[in-house]
């Protein structure tokens, strides 16, 4: 048998490159305060990358809180291949009474990182780019039971057109399988019935096994997890991640309890490349087409689209369109003062003038009676 | 012996209460998703209150009154009824809806329980609505009472619809209280007595629960919430009720997992949750305060909350108002004061009375209050009947057509009953005298009636104040309906642009499909085009003409 020629060998140059390089994962998380994001992210990587915000500074802050972006980096290292990990977070999000465009920070902030790598791709120099791309988003859902809120549904529409969103299900603990059941239902329904594009791992369909692992992946979305930063002793010499109630222990990397391992094979395991090119292809193309496209149609155009996306600019717009018009119908309501007054005027002169008129004729009478008095006399 | 009489009268009234049942208003708020629903089932021990998008096939319960962020006239409690995915986007606003249950204990005594439930609540992109809302039921409450009080002819049938407690549900976070949740529990406190209850406790381990009540407690201290307090006294109350008082206290925020369900561990059927790693015993007060809960709202300090709420939460409600609406009469001290006001003396001085005497409520639920109150009232019924003898044409006919009665039909009827009568004027006599804070005690002065000016203005009072409270209340109305109209007005024209915006773009394509056909179609088509173009053009140039014309006009 002949010696092959070596292009079977093309993976395994790519092996070590990739391993020599490394990787970078950007991984967003957003969703209201105290459902568990900060230590799902511990759990998931299994270290301590985010720490609690402690009771000494949690009154400093004003109760009244704007959303915050954190970034997190991290180096992860396993059988020395090297992960570059940057963590979003989204802190007071969701935290006020009043909601309204508090996605507005969040998403400006994915836009401006699209714009930015944009920038850097188009300059002569272009070795070392800064790239903070957010290649998935995990959205917390509160376990309610019941339904999605309208918040949700509303930012979860604005980050599916621009990342791969995850939709997951916090503090799964609370809800009983049953319950579990009919909210995830609810949940899909939702999904469905108002066009939110949630990330979805490709089936490939040569591959059995694969295909059945993403099947299985997409029917358990969203995914129900439980975090946990604690080890539990199970049975003598069994430890696992988990948390220990007075009535049982909940064990995170199990599959009856919770989600978590199918997350941890999405994100990680099986489909971290797929999440990093489709954002290249998908949201980073879209983003850059909509972008040079419009800037090809003239600046007008880019301004006009930025100043409707800003609600603050929207607002200064109404508000001078409303002092034009107040101003132009003011203008108008003098104009119309004029006119009214020139009117009047006119019927004054013309009063006037008739009542000269008359004057004239009754002194013309009395001539032409003097004249007849005078022919008389 | 003066103490004697107080409880035999106290005791008297129990009875009579038994007998009518003891009415009693509740209101369940909070975030959805936090176990109200099933609190509530739980406490009565049936299902009185539908879950969210489940068929329910009793009583649904009755919308007293809902708000709305956008212009949609939607009542959030029925669309809680069904689930419908293409409305999730929408806010649902909020409602508040009432449900009656009667609880009729083994010793007969009856308990009327409504539960008022605030579907809706904190789902809104925009909370601001829902506590404004409720603030404004709970006022509503308030004013029906006062408007009754100052009647000159009450209703018989009147229902006393105020609010007695409030049970906030605190989303269980783990941080502390949210914004919403310290707004809304600071101004929902003014006119009810608020109880944080932390729903769904089983989310926490035992260390993160002390921790999360601790930032709570915390969280409610920085703020000035003020909660309801178990409050004690270490020198009047018995060794007893200092030491639940205290318990209690040092429970609060209490931490509730209620079910609905029952299971049965080791051999006893308990309340439970039902995970795949174990069952919570819902009724294990180690896990969940919800029996203690269900004791304290439902039992020991019923009447407790009764109280507070009548004698001063109502009482700083009325006070206030009355000001405000008589404002311009008050004028001097002694003499010349209106009646709002010599009851203020009274109120003052027997709210100190009653911070004392509701602490004692627990071991004897006879405070000093319901006497000082009954005084009151003996006070209020000579008012108005030396009103009804001194100008009784002056009386104007109240458009109820009832008979005159008094405030609290149950008191009338038990002096009427009781062969003691006298001796609870002469009680309220012998108080009165003995409590030096009052000058020239205003009763005396009421009940010798001879001053005119005091009759004008408690004619005036008792005239206006309904009026008045009515005449707010349809403004408030009113001012609700325009904004509604304003909002349904704005909601329109949007639909309205959008249909046309819609309509014009199917033209375009109309036309753009038109023309196409036109360029594949026969030459007449073409020539008919043409003719139709220079139509147009022609038309468009008589119109030009026309509009011309018109400027010219104009301008001459």
């Amino acid at each position: 048998m002949p010696e092959p020629i070596g292009i079977s060998n093309l993976p395994n140059q790519r092996y070590k490159i990739v391993s020599r390089e490394g990787a970078t994962f950007t991984l967003m998380v957003a969703g209201e305060s105290g459902l568990g994001k900060s230590t799902f992210i511990n759990t998931l990587f299994e270290s301590d990358l985010i720490y609690p915000e402690s009771n000494a500074t949690r009154h400093k802050a004003p109760l009244q809180k704007t959303v915050g972006i954190d970034i997190t980096r991290a180096e992860l290292r396993e059988k020395n291949f090297t992960i570059r990990l940057n963590v979003i977070d989204t802190p007071g999000f969701g935290d006020n009474v009043s909601n309204n465009n508090s996605w507005q920070p969040i998403i400006e902030f994915l836009d401006e990182q699209h714009n930015l790598y944009l920038r850097q791709e188009q300059q002569p120099t272009r070795a070392s780019k800064k790239d903070l791309r957010a290649h998935a988003c995990l959205y917390f859902i509160r376990p309610t039971g019941h339904t999605l809120k309208p918040l949700d549904v509303e930012v979860m529409k604005k980050l599916g057109t621009r990342v791969n969103l995850i939709p997951v299900i916090a503090k799964a603990d609370t809800l009983s399988p049953n319950e579990m059941l009919e909210f995830k239902s609810r949940i899909r329904s939702i999904i469905e019935a108002q066009d939110i594009r949630i990330y979805s791992p490709p089936l490939e369909l040569e591959d059995q096994a694969a295909a059945e692992h993403a099947k299985q992946l997409i029917e358990s979305m969203p995914f129900a997890v439980i975090g946990s930063e604690d080890s539990i002793e199970v049975s003598p010499g069994n430890i696992v991640r988990g948390r220990q109630y007075p009535w049982g222990i909940v064990e995170v990397e199990n599959d009856q309890h919770c989600d978590f391992r199918k997350l941890r094979s999405l994100l990680l395991r099986t489909n971290m490349l797929d999440l990093i090119l489709s954002t290249e292809e998908l949201h980073y193309e879209s983003y850059r087409a909509l972008k040079l496209q419009s800037d090809e149609n003239g600046k007008a155009e880019t301004s006009d689209l930025k100043r409707t996306a800003n609600p603050k600019f929207l607002e200064e717009e109404n508000a001078l369109k409303l002092y034009f018009t107040g101003q132009v119908k003011a203008e108008e309501q003098r104009f119309r003062q004029w006119e009214q007054n020139i009117v009047t005027e006119k019927n004054r002169l013309n009063h006037d003038l008739e009542g000269l008129q008359s004057e004239i004729r009754k002194l013309e009478e009395n001539i032409r009676v003097l004249s007849i008095k005078k022919g008389v006399k | 012996m003066v103490a004697r009489e107080r409880n035999s009268s106290a005791m008297l009234r129990r009875q009579k209460d038994q007998r009518r049942g003891i009415k009693f208003t509740m209101m369940i708020c909070g975030s959805s998703g936090t176990g109200k629903t099933t609190f509530v089932n739980a406490l009565m021990d049936q299902q009185v209150v539908p879950h969210k998008f489940q068929g329910y096939s009793g009583d649904i319960p009755k919308t007293l009154t809902f708000a709305n962020v956008s212009g949609a006239i939607v009542d959030a409690a029925s669309v809680e009824r069904h689930f419908d995915p293409t409305l999730a986007h929408e806010e649902p606003g909020i409602a508040i809806t009432e449900t009656t249950v009667d609880i009729v204990d083994e010793d007969d005594s009856k308990l009327m329980l409504s539960i008022i439930d605030t579907p809706g609540f904190g789902e809104n992109i925009d909370n601001e609505i829902c506590y404004s809302e409720i603030v404004h039921y709970l006022r509503q409450q308030f004013d029906s009472v006062l408007a009754e009080e100052t009647r000159v002819k009450r209703n018989p049938r009147f229902e006393d619809t105020r609010v007695h407690v409030c049970l906030y549900f605190i989303t269980p976070t783990g941080h502390g209280l949210r914004e919403l949740d310290v707004v809304t529990m600071k101004k929902l406190s003014k006119y009810v007595n608020v109880i944080p209850i932390i729903g769904r406790a089983d989310s926490f381990k035992p260390s993160e629960l002390i921790q999360f009540k601790r930032s709570i407690i915390e969280d409610i201290e920085r703020f000035n919430i003020p909660i309801f307090q178990f409050s004690y006294d270490e020198e009047e109350d018995d060794v007893e009720t200092v030491d639940e008082n205290k318990f209690l206290s040092s429970l609060q925020p209490f931490a509730v997992v209620s079910s609905e369900k029952t299971f049965e561990v080791d051999g006893v059927t308990v309340r439970g949750r039902q995970y795949p790693w174990g069952i919570v015993n819902a009724e294990d007060p180690k896990i969940s305060d919800f029996s203690i809960v269900r004791s304290v709202v439902l039992g020991s300090h019923l009447q407790d909350l009764k109280d507070i709420t009548h004698d001063l939460l109502y009482e700083a409600y009325r006070t206030e108002k009355l000001m405000m609406v008589t404002g311009e009469t008050e004028t001097g001290v002694g003499m010349s004061e209106p009646p709002s006001l010599s009851n203020l003396a009274a109120i003052a001085n027997s709210r100190s009375m009653a911070t004392i005497n509701t602490n004692t409520a627990v071991a004897s639920p006879i405070p000093d209050v319901t006497d000082s109150e009954s005084h009151d009232t003996t006070q209020k019924n000579g008012n108005v009947k030396s009103m009804l003898i001194g100008s009784n044409e002056a009386v104007p006919s109240s458009p109820v057509p009832e008979h005159v009665r008094l405030r609290r039909p149950s008191e009338s009827t038990e002096s009427a009953v009781v062969p003691g009568t006298p001796s609870s004027t002469i009680r309220g006599d012998s108080i009165y005298p003995g409590s030096p804070t009052i000058p020239g005690s205003p009763s005396v002065s009421v009940r010798s009636g001879t001053s005119d000016v005091r009759h004008s203005q408690l004619r005036k009072i008792s005239e206006t104040v309904p009026y008045v409270l009515k005449h707010d209340n349809l403004v408030s109305k009113q001012a609700k309906l325009e904004e509604l109209e304003r909002r349904s007005a704005q909601e329109l024209a949007r639909r309205a642009a959008e249909l046309e915006r819609k309509a014009a773009e199917l033209k375009m394509r109309e036309k753009l499909l038109k023309q196409l056909a036109r360029e594949r179609g026969l030459d007449e088509a073409d020539v008919a085009s043409k003719v139709e173009s220079v139509g147009y053009a022609s038309d468009a140039d008589s119109k030009a003409e026309s509009y011309a014309k018109k400027e010219t006009n104009n301008s001459e």
